[in-house]
């Protein structure tokens, strides 16, 4: 037998040009790790050959315990076993509806959702950023090496607290975000690529707890995605609370502890997923008071009970269809995502209201996690799939408050993103230095049916009589679906200072705080950390400069030039490989500023270059 | 105006453009200066490439759709459509308004009638539109540019409410 070859810890056991790049699908229920292996997506197993983890944390009181490990306390401490976070990302405590049936108590004290273990207050962001954790581990052991970058999926109908909720929580749990990518999208990667598919395709994406509809147009490796909409509170789980709250009234049981309804809900769970293959099932629950009760239920009495729960998905594939400006006869395919499809009324449902097939080969629950796999190699740098590229939209309006509680449209539904939209701004009286803007995002006309995520005050403003001060407010959402927000004064060009005040979730120091405390548990691994970090970053950067080098620095920079900022490479590579963290930061930065001012140049270079050759049959300028 | 959107996606200036060659040169640019090309270059660059991207973007929703690209054509020549100067609507096409609104008050639940509208409506404006290019081609007509996109921007808003009327009907 040949000698094994093992890696010192921590070094990958590939060279460098191979990053470790992993997609992963933070669902409500269950979530997965994908990486590419040898060009092909696949899900990456934990040591007991799980690819489903399941969304369960739970804190006692001296370990935390997340996926399979959690899942025994779900009937044992119901209180301190956290489920469905992903349903509170980016949600402050009024939207809870119903907090008293679940088993879990709210800090009062505070706006946002915090929720009381035995390990202290926990906000749902850290709680999803442990589940990341287990998952990043789960990757870093399956791989043998140093998770450089992930993508992370979201409900194509997430807005934008939602989003940030999740990006903070990849960011607690040390996770490189390469990207947010929308759930339906990244499944129809998996499904196209896989498929060599062209024309206009329906993903419906029914998961745990969030339902998306998107419709996209493939094209020579573009995925354009015309349209999305969706119900942020729509999924299996609603499913199973339905045949749960049925067994309650069939039976007459109105008093049930927290681990009683757990366990009810884990019946009904188990209830609905046998009535896919069978016509029946039965099954017989144990209550915590000695009481038995055996419960049978139908196919057809489940299908009649769960009814308007699958009439609800149609609503919002109409409202996409009417968006994307296209005919049901115009579809060219459907698509099935996530574990709830797998039911058989949902299946013939969408297949009447579309008159087609459905396309449900691959797994509808790993689909999604190996297509953000896919992304993530080529976001990464890994060169393949170059042709592969995501235009996708944002879900919801977005707007500002103007007189009598109205919202003015500002970025409209279904823009593709990056997205970027200009509003100028008037003061109001005479010597006004100051005004309020709030930002919010929905489709209705009120402030009040809205989602406020923003409010922001613009300082400075020189004053002048009411009405002459002209302040541009440029709305900005990136490729990941976030919004950024930035003001000028335009009389004066002067750039004013804006405070945006997230209405939900994190500050930039709480999160900072939750990193440091972490990171302070051990000193030494801390430095250990930092050293890792440089090193990442001096990497990252190298990578940068020497793609940008090798597309255009000849056309842009003098040969002088290159050979300095080849140098400043050199001389960064080397220190990369000492371990000391503030020589490689130095050098880090001395690059860094060599090629600023690069990349504006750059990117008009691109664009040049993107229709140079091409025929232009007349310009009028 | 910092940069002509025609000139952007190398599109001659006027009304009537290669539809398909707008999606050809979109799509290229795109290719090139998507964020996702950029994922491991530096802040500065990633920062660029989303301006950038979010420009071509507007320009090419903006080329893509004939009433905006009618719009746009205007501000090119110095004409805002929403400016205040503008607002006079002739009286028979405010009568015509107002007589689709009110069908579709009337009929809100009625799908076979709210069809038949969209569908009188959506004969309206290809009618409409048909008239633009001549319009455009002689830029003495740029007021009858005006008074008919005015009037599309009408038209497009009730087909929208007519569509979300129609959404609603199960």
């Amino acid at each position: 037998m040949a000698l094994l070859q093992i890696a010192e810890p921590g070094q990958s056991t590939l060279p460098h040009q191979h990053k470790l790049a992993v997609g992963i699908d933070l669902g409500t229920t269950n979530s997965l790790v994908a990486t590419v292996q040898s060009g092909l997506p696949v899900i990456l197993k934990d040591m007991d050959e799980n690819s489903l983890i399941p969304s369960i944390v739970y804190y006692g009181k001296n370990e935390t315990k997340v996926g399979h490990e959690a899942l025994p306390y779900l009937s044992k401490d119901a209180m301190n076993t956290i489920v469905s976070v992903k349903r509170f990302m980016g949600h402050t405590r009024s939207d809870i509806q119903n907090p008293e049936s679940l088993p879990y108590t709210f800090d009062d004290a505070s706006q946002d959702i915090q929720i009381k273990t035995s390990q202290g207050l926990k906000h749902p962001i850290e709680i999803s950023s442990d589940i990341l954790k287990k998952l990043k581990d789960l990757a870093e052991i399956s791989l043998c090496g140093e998770i450089t970058g992930a993508v992370i999926t979201v409900p194509a109908y997430f807005d934008d607290a939602q989003r940030q909720a999740t990006k903070d929580a990849a960011k607690l749990a040390g996770l490189n975000v390469l990207r947010l990518i929308n759930e339906p999208t990244a499944a129809a990667v998996a499904y196209g690529l896989d498929q060599q598919k062209e024309g206009v395709f329906v993903i419906y994406d029914l998961g745990g707890g969030t339902f998306d509809v998107s419709i996209l147009k493939l094209q020579k490796g573009i995925f354009e995605v015309l349209a999305t909409n969706g119900h942020p509170h729509l999924g299996g789980d609603d499913f199973d609370q339905a045949i749960a709250e049925f067994i309650k009234n069939e039976n007459q049981i109105d008093q049930l502890n927290h681990e009683d309804k757990r366990s009810l809900i884990t019946h009904a769970k188990s209830l609905k997923e046998n009535l896919t293959k069978d016509l029946s099932a039965k099954t017989i629950i144990k209550l915590s008071n000695g009481k038995e009760i055996a419960f049978s239920l139908s196919r057809e009495s489940f299908f009649k009970l769960t009814h308007d729960l699958v009439q609800k998905t149609i609503q919002p594939i109409r409202r996409a269809l009417s968006d994307a400006q296209l005919s049901i006869e115009s579809i060219d395919g459907i698509v099935m995502v996530g574990g709830a499809t797998r039911m058989p009324h949902i299946q013939s449902e969408i297949k009447t209201f579309f008159k087609k097939e459905l396309l449900n080969d691959l797994n509808p629950d790993e689909v999604v996690a190996l297509g953000a796999a896919r992304q993530a190699h080529t976001l990464s740098g890994n060169k393949s799939d170059q042709d592969l590229l995501l235009l996708d939209v944002t879900p919801l309006s977005l707007g500002v408050e103007t007189m009598g509680g109205l919202v003015e449209k500002i970025i409209h539904r279904n823009s593709t993103i990056p997205v970027a939209k200009a509003q100028e701004f008037t003061t109001y009286k005479d010597g006004q230095t100051a005004m309020s803007i709030h930002v919010l995002q929905g489709e209705r006309e009120r402030v009040s049916d809205c989602r406020s995520l923003a409010n922001f005050t613009l300082t400075d403003i020189p004053p002048m009589v009411a009405g002459a001060a002209k302040i541009r407010v440029t709305f900005q959402i990136d490729a990941d679906g976030l919004l950024s927000v930035s003001a000028k004064e335009l009389s004066t060009h002067k750039e004013t200072s804006i405070t945006v005040k997230p209405s939900y979730g994190l500050s930039e120091d709480q999160i900072t705080n939750m990193l440091k405390q972490s990171f302070e548990k051990a000193d030494e691994d801390k430095k250990i950390r930092a050293l890792s970090e440089a090193k990442i970053e001096g990497e990252q950067i190298i990578t940068a400069v020497q793609n940008a080098l090798n597309k255009n620095g000849d056309q842009l920079l003098s040969k002088d030039q290159i050979l300095i900022i080849e140098s400043a490479i050199k001389t960064l590579s080397s220190s990369l490989k000492a371990n000391d963290t503030d020589v490689i930061i130095q050098h880090t930065k001395d690059l860094n500023l060599l090629t600023e001012s690069f990349a504006a140049k750059l990117m008009d270079q691109s664009v040049g270059n993107a229709l140079k050759g091409k025929s232009i049959d007349k310009v009028n300028l | 105006m910092s940069l002509n959107f025609f000139t952007l996606l190398q599109l001659p200036e006027a009304f009537v453009i290669d539809l398909e060659k707008l999606d050809q040169n979109y799509q290229s640019i795109q290719k090139e200066i998507h964020p996702d090309r950029f994922a491991s270059f530096d802040d500065e660059a990633k920062l660029e490439s989303i301006k950038k991207t979010a420009q071509v973007n507007d320009a090419y929703q903006t080329l893509k759709s004939p009433i905006r690209r009618a719009e746009y054509l205007l501000q090119l020549n110095g004409i805002d459509i929403h400016d205040e100067k503008y607002t006079a609507v002739p009286q028979d096409f405010l009568m015509q308004q107002m007589e689709w609104r009110e069908e579709l008050e009337a009929e809100k639940q009625n799908k076979v009638a709210l069809e038949k509208l969209v569908h009188d409506i959506q004969k309206n404006k290809n009618e409409m539109m048909s008239q633009l290019p001549t319009f455009f081609d002689n830029k003495n007509n740029l007021n009858d540019a005006i008074k008919v996109t005015r009037e599309l921007n009408f038209i497009e808003k009730i087909e929208q409410h007519i569509n979300d009327a129609l959404i609603e009907i199960v």
